[in-house]
């Protein structure tokens, strides 16, 4: 029934934008790439989509645009149609997501775990209200230089690799060509699935990939310069300098965080444990910064909004004086509103810190910080990471929380985020705003925020699509 | 490579009105977006004119000429916080547009020119993306790879008409733009590279709308 709703507003979707437009077909075919990857068009481009547009079919136009299809036969050559780099992804969606894994807010930081793992979940269609709390981290598929690949110059030694001549025969390969002969990059332990490739790279700089123990991505044929994501962002940075394509399923694919994040699953909890997200909001302070800025994030509301002195303080920690400046009033006045909802949440993230680079966890011990600078003895001491969601009665109520209302540890708190009503409103309203380059203030807007939102609950969550419909729905403005 | 950047600047202030802005646009939705029932005219805040912000303008230069964003990295780097950090165009400053231009300048010159070492000297094969056959037709060679170029359209007179100027090495006041000693083919080349800066930096390519 889901499934058949869904399928029957698309059509009328489609139905109206073809026979009610005032621009021409070129005029939308331009505006809604644009919209999409906030690049120019090319004029054989535009010359596709046109008549796409012409017929109506805006939902396959937009799919064209963002995963650079279809591809056809030029010269004997298979070549793409609709070449943009991908920029669906390493513009529109980056730019999106960078703001989020920075407290500055800008968009001018490089990609990171945090922003490549969104890219990939977009780009895979899963499920997104899944992204807070997944074991789940976006990385390059490659194979590492130290046991999982060997080069080769103009020979090809039969001592150092098994069977080494009958990896590489039948590939066309010249007696010049370099050659590297790989594991599977998927199973990269089972010598059983290596592969032979001929490669642009010569000796010295495979050499020089080998003893920093760089990834290789035999897919395209291209080095990232550090396999290691849980000490450094230079894998990620090494991507973006490359200009690298983030469209291709060959770059990027989804890796449990527990094999290159953290060592205790415990730990793990989607965005809300990548080493970006960590490294912005788990470095110093007493760890409600996760809390706050995933309020304004992913649920669309700052502090100032959720305030709420209605709230029961007895949650509220040691540090937070009872009466600042001697004035009890302003602590029940102002203080309250948002540490009562605040710290009953951020216990989620008791065992957490970012130290040396590197997210740390410790089960079952609490970090320092969340006890210190006593200003009040009778307050709320951590003493696990057990969280209480207070904000699920008064005003904040309107949020849509579901039936999670506590728990231990960032994965289930980020389970009770992902899966609120204030969660899917604000996917659907940060993608209106960002395709549709304007704030959504206008009660136009709101209605069609209320439409996207009401689209992407039956479309299992589908962010992709959400981007699509919500450029389509400001095609005319 | 001064030349073309301030070139390209000054044809960017020329050319920097909104090619298709039309007064009364943006008012209403003649579709209102809607999905499920009729169309419907609501009032609303008009869509903004937005300009490219350095992401989207450092992949539009790559896309359409065709060059990898790792080729122009150190440039790109030395001038990415000056290109406008988002599109709100009330904050575009002129530091904004002359770092355009000069983005614009170092794809011109790899896609004209080639790929060239820290000497100046050709590198990555020795030959420039651009053969000689196509220097002549230069001008319709960039509006047509560059933009969605109608000649009927009068949006274009102007740019075609300052293209024509630079590619004539025309300053447009009865002197020429590039005066030095230089072989008939180089001449050529650099008055394309600025042609193309011209165009890449232009309202043309840098409006969102």
């Amino acid at each position: 029934m889901k499934h058949m709703m869904f399928a029957v507003m698309m059509l009328l979707t489609n139905t109206l934008l073809a026979e009610a437009s005032e621009k021409t077909p070129r005029e939308l075919s331009k505006k809604l790439y644009i919209s999409l990857t906030g690049t120019q068009p090319s004029k054989q481009e535009l010359d596709y989509l046109e008549p796409k547009i012409s017929s109506g079919e805006y939902v396959e136009a937009g799919r064209d645009i963002i995963d650079q299809r279809p591809s056809v036969i030029k010269n004997g050559v298979n070549t793409k149609v609709i070449i943009n780099g991908g920029a669906f992804y390493g513009v529109t969606v980056k730019d999106w997501v960078t703001p989020k894994f920075n407290k500055q807010r800008t968009t001018l930081d490089p990609l990171n775990d945090g922003s490549a793992t969104i890219i990939g979940f977009i780009r895979d269609e899963r499920p997104f209200n899944t992204i807070l709390y997944d074991n789940v981290v976006y990385k390059a598929l490659g194979v590492t230089f130290q046991g999982e690949l060997w080069y080769f110059d103009t020979t090809l030694p039969t001592a150092s690799v098994a069977n080494a001549a009958t990896l590489c025969a039948g590939l066309g390969l010249t007696a010049n060509d370099y050659k590297i002969i790989h594991n599977d990059p998927l199973d990269p332990n089972n010598f059983t699935k290596r592969a032979c490739r001929k490669t642009k790279f010569k000796l010295a700089a495979l050499a020089a990939a080998k003893s920093v123990n760089s990834l290789y991505v035999p897919a395209q044929d291209l080095i990232i310069e550090t396999n290691l994501l849980s000490t450094t962002n230079r894998h990620y940075e090494n991507i973006s300098e490359q200009g690298l394509d983030l469209s291709n399923p060959g770059l990027l694919v989804a890796v449990k965080q527990d094999i290159k994040l953290h060592a205790y699953p415990a730990a793990i909890s989607g965005l809300l444990t990548t080493r970006a997200y960590g490294s912005a909001y788990f470095f110093a302070g007493t760890n409600r910064a996760p809390v706050a800025y995933a309020m304004e994030h992913f649920l669309c509301k700052d502090m100032e909004e959720l305030h709420d002195t209605t709230i029961p303080d007895y949650r509220n920690r040691r540090d937070v004086d009872r009466s600042p400046g001697g004035s009890s009033e302003l602590y029940k006045n102002r203080c309250i509103g948002c540490h009562a909802g605040m710290d009953a949440l951020a216990g989620a993230f008791a065992y957490y810190d970012y130290t040396n680079g590197k997210i740390s966890y410790t089960p079952a011990t609490v970090v320092p910080k969340m006890n210190h600078n006593v200003l009040f003895s009778a307050g709320f001491v951590t003493s696990n990471d057990g969280w209480k969601n207070l904000w699920n009665q008064g005003q904040n109520a309107a949020l849509g929380w579901g039936s999670l209302a506590e728990g231990e540890g960032a994965k289930s708190l980020g389970t009770m985020l992902a899966n609120t009503e204030a969660f899917h409103s604000c996917m659907a309203k940060q993608a209106y705003e960002k395709v549709c380059m304007k704030k959504a203030v206008a009660k136009v807007d709101k209605d069609r925020i209320a439409r996207l939102t009401t689209f992407y609950k039956s479309s299992n969550f589908n962010m992709k699509r959400l981007f699509i419909n919500a450029s389509i729905e400001c095609l005319e403005d | 490579m001064k030349t073309p950047i301030v070139l390209g600047f000054l044809l960017l202030l020329i050319t920097s009105c909104n090619p298709s802005q039309k007064p009364d646009e943006g008012s209403s939705s003649s579709i209102g977006g809607s999905p499920i029932g009729p169309p419907v005219v609501q009032a609303m805040a008009p869509r903004l004119v937005r300009v490219m912000n350095y992401n989207q303008f450092n992949m539009t230069l790559a896309k359409l000429t065709g060059i990898n964003q790792s080729k122009v990295t150190s440039v790109f780097e030395q001038i990415k916080g000056s290109l406008p950090a988002d599109g709100d165009i009330e904050g575009m400053t002129s530091f904004n547009l002359v770092a355009k231009a000069k983005l614009a300048d170092a794809y011109c010159g790899i896609y004209i020119n080639g790929e060239r070492n820290m000497q100046g000297a050709l590198i990555a094969g020795g030959v420039p993306m651009l053969p000689d056959s196509e220097i002549p037709g230069i001008k319709m060679h960039l509006l047509n790879k560059f933009i969605d170029y109608d000649a009927a359209d009068p949006v274009f007179e102007s740019l075609s008409a300052e293209l024509d100027n630079v590619i004539s090495n025309r300053d447009g006041q009865g002197g020429t733009l590039i005066g030095a000693a230089l072989s008939a083919s180089q001449l050529n080349r650099n008055l394309s590279v600025m042609a193309c800066v011209a165009i890449l930096a232009s309202s043309h390519i840098t409006l969102l709308e």
